[in-house]
């Protein structure tokens, strides 16, 4: 009787196992995933010639079709130098290149008073961040970091010699950064006033603000932004706790007047300032692979608890909106996920000390072009989902880039 | 019809139907990608084979296990097939297990020594099975931040099946792979010739100690649906069984033992009609057992 009982619980367990292939996965099932490796990582990846804007190790959900990989990086040489690859539905190919520093390679070791800064050579994006030592054929070259929260340009110019390791160092500066959060709707008739007082804000400060545009559910006809991704655009609305739009939010103060460029500016004005508080926490890093984050964080003469918002933003669409009420509109930096970080607790930041933190799995929308994003993230104090007026202090903001 | 005429019979259907994309073999020589691929049948048979049609479990585990993923589907097909027939698509299916049978069957022409391996030789199956199967290919890859550097597939790099169903196919239509040919061809030419010889020699000795689908499916063998019985009283222990049985053991001694591949010769071998084939359900008398008789 025993052996009965075991052979139908092993019949059911293999049914069950069975069963358990049957998991969804992420994957569109019409399209393949295409895998993207080199040693040493970091090689920008172009498909069919054209840049992905992603380094390796890379994934892609692309239409099932050939395509010619390719893979490039400064001072080193791509062995193969390409790979054609027949992608099939419902499949995984993985394309793999073995990168070789260049015969006549120099390096350059590149530091800064701050990890998680992009390096560029030439103007052009390396795919490396601080410290790193980077091989490059002998020659000239100008050796750049950059990151929207510091200030000043920072570029060196080194001759290079082959065999020889030559040191950049430089001394990174913060600048004085504010957040602004813009509510509004394709069909809203007040709301392109806000807008474009808004914009016009921005412009003024020369880049040091920047404005994130959410799209809360209004009655009046639907919106693209806001079916994109309706939880994230009335969540936001639900933490402020606000009926009606336009709303103009700077560093987490509501702006009495949101049609008004004076009123807007005295509040940045206020923020600007590098007393106070929303000033005294930094942000910076980059965005790799369609959702790995490399973020530094610094704290200044403060200590603090709180949580990053880090928002997806598409940074620009020009969409037409219903006859009548707006017609053809750009929008700005219109979040299209957005994620907390730690998702639960708080981050504690101690004065003086810098932080890095790598985050995977902040994904920018299915089958987005990653140059089409940015990810604009702040560090909000005291998170405690609580919106509190008077005390919300939302930190000066970071730009990342892909 | 003879039994042992039947069995051949299946298990030339078995390896014509698992390798039937004869197209690979004329024109375009292109392995087969079509929707058979996705099928796992209980056999060892190389799915780099050009005209194979079907998939290897042991490749399609190890593919898995280098991705570190849990490859539900394999265990899942080869399970319920063990769950059913235990390890009956050995003895009737596998084309490599014809091979064998073929090849011990030309040694006792030729008049060549018959070699007998230990009992305990056929444990080795579970150490390629977790050795090389499973835990080589998840030890070789990496896995940082969630993104998995596969590992390498170890026991198809071993497998003689593989040297001799997929390497030197591939090597024969594709000239442009021959300058390629390094080391670890050479080494698997060897592996293979070295088991060519051993076939002629020992009754399937590939099944009895190496293969990892083997083992697998002997797990279920004492608890499948198909089962084998012996009567005790009738048997006498007088060995022709295992004189007979392609993987040499007294089927008296352990009717559903995890080394006997269902083929059935025993049965048919038996003089005293000992040996019976049924299913866990059906009602053998009390004279027949599904464990093993006491010694006499």
């Amino acid at each position: 009787m025993s052996r009965k009982i075991i052979f139908l619980f092993a019949l059911a367990i293999a049914i069950l196992i069975l069963a358990c292939n049957g998991t969804p996965t992420d994957n569109d099932p019409e399209e393949g995933k295409l895998v993207v490796l080199s040693e040493p990582e970091g090689a920008f990846v172009f498909l069919d010639g054209t840049s992905t804007s992603q380094t390796t190790p890379a994934e892609f959900d692309l239409d099932p079709k050939a395509y010619m990989v390719k893979v490039a990086k400064i001072g080193w040489i791509a062995t193969p130098e390409s790979i054609r690859v027949n992608l099939l539905a419902d499949e995984t190919d993985t394309a793999f290149f073995e990168l070789t520093p260049a015969s006549d390679t120099a390096f350059i070791a590149v530091s800064a008073n701050f990890d998680f800064v992009p390096i560029y050579i030439n103007s052009v994006p390396t795919g490396e961040l601080t410290p790193a030592m980077i091989p490059v054929p002998s020659g000239n070259f100008e050796v750049s970091v950059a990151g929207w929260v510091f200030d000043g340009n920072y570029s060196q110019t080194v001759s290079l010699t082959a065999g020889e390791t030559t040191a950049v160092e430089f001394e990174l500066e913060f600048g004085n950064r504010v957040l602004i959060e813009e509510f509004t709707h394709v069909n809203c008739p007040n709301c392109p006033e806000a807008a474009e007082a808004v914009h016009q804000v921005v412009d003024n400060f020369g880049g040091s603000v920047v404005a994130v545009e959410w799209h809360p559910q209004q009655s009046g006809g639907t919106d693209p932004f806001h079916q994109a991704n309706p939880a994230i655009h009335d969540g936001r609305v639900s933490y402020y706790g606000f009926a009606g739009i336009p709303r103009v939010f700077v560093a987490g103060k509501q702006v009495p007047d949101p049609r008004s460029v004076s009123a807007i500016t005295a509040y940045v004005n206020n923020y600007m300032s590098p007393d106070n508080d929303a000033q005294k926490v930094k942000i910076w890093g980059v965005a790799q692979n369609g959702g790995d984050l490399k973020i530094g964080i610094f704290a200044e003469g403060i200590s603090v608890e709180g949580a990053f918002n880090i928002a997806v933003v598409e940074k620009s669409r020009h969409y037409a909106t219903a006859p009548g009420t707006n017609g053809m509109k750009d929008f700005y930096n219109v979040p299209m996920e957005f994620y907390s970080y730690p998702s639960a607790g708080t981050l504690a930041l101690s004065s003086g000390v810098p932080q890095y933190i790598e985050l995977s799995g902040m994904n920018i929308p299915t089958g987005g072009n990653p140059s089409d994003y940015s990810y604009i993230i702040w560090f909000q104090r005291d998170d405690d989902d609580t919106y509190l007026p008077e005390e919300e202090i939302l930190c000066s903001p970071g730009i990342l880039e892909f | 019809m003879k039994h042992i005429l039947l069995r051949r019979i299946s298990q030339i259907a078995g390896t014509l139907l698992a390798n039937s994309y004869f197209r690979a073999w004329t024109g375009n020589p292109q392995i087969y990608q079509g929707k058979l691929k996705g099928i796992v049948p209980p056999i060892l048979n190389c799915y780099a084979c050009p005209s194979a049609t079907v998939a290897c479990p042991a490749g399609s585990a190890q593919h898995f296990a280098a991705l570190r993923m849990i490859p539900y589907y394999v265990i899942g097909s080869i399970a319920m097939f063990g769950v059913l027939i235990g390890r009956a698509a050995c003895g009737w299916v596998c084309p490599f297990g014809l091979l064998q049978d073929l090849e011990y069957k030309l040694g006792r022409l030729i008049k060549l020594p018959k070699i007998r391996i230990p009992k305990w030789t056929s444990w080795g199956r579970y150490l390629f099975l977790i050795g090389m199967v499973i835990l080589a290919p998840i030890l070789t890859g990496t896995a940082e931040e969630g993104f998995v550097m596969p590992g390498k597939t170890t026991f198809c790099k071993f497998c003689p099946a593989g040297a001799l169903e997929g390497g030197i196919p591939q090597v024969l239509l594709h000239a442009n792979l021959r300058p390629l040919l390094g080391s670890l061809f050479t080494r698997k030419m060897i592996i293979l010739g070295i088991f060519l010889i051993a076939f002629l020699l020992i009754k399937r000795p590939f099944c009895r100690v190496v293969c990892p689908v083997g083992a697998f499916l002997g797990l279920f063998n004492k608890i499948s649906l198909l089962e084998f019985r012996v009567d005790c009283e009738t048997c006498t222990s007088c060995g022709y069984c295992r004189k007979v049985c392609p993987v040499d053991i007294a089927i008296h001694e352990s009717p559903n033992s995890h080394d006997c591949i269902r083929c059935g010769d025993c049965i048919k071998a038996c003089p005293l009609g000992a040996v019976k084939v049924g299913s866990i359900f059906g009602k053998g008398g009390l004279k027949e057992s599904p464990s093993s008789c006491p010694a006499k």
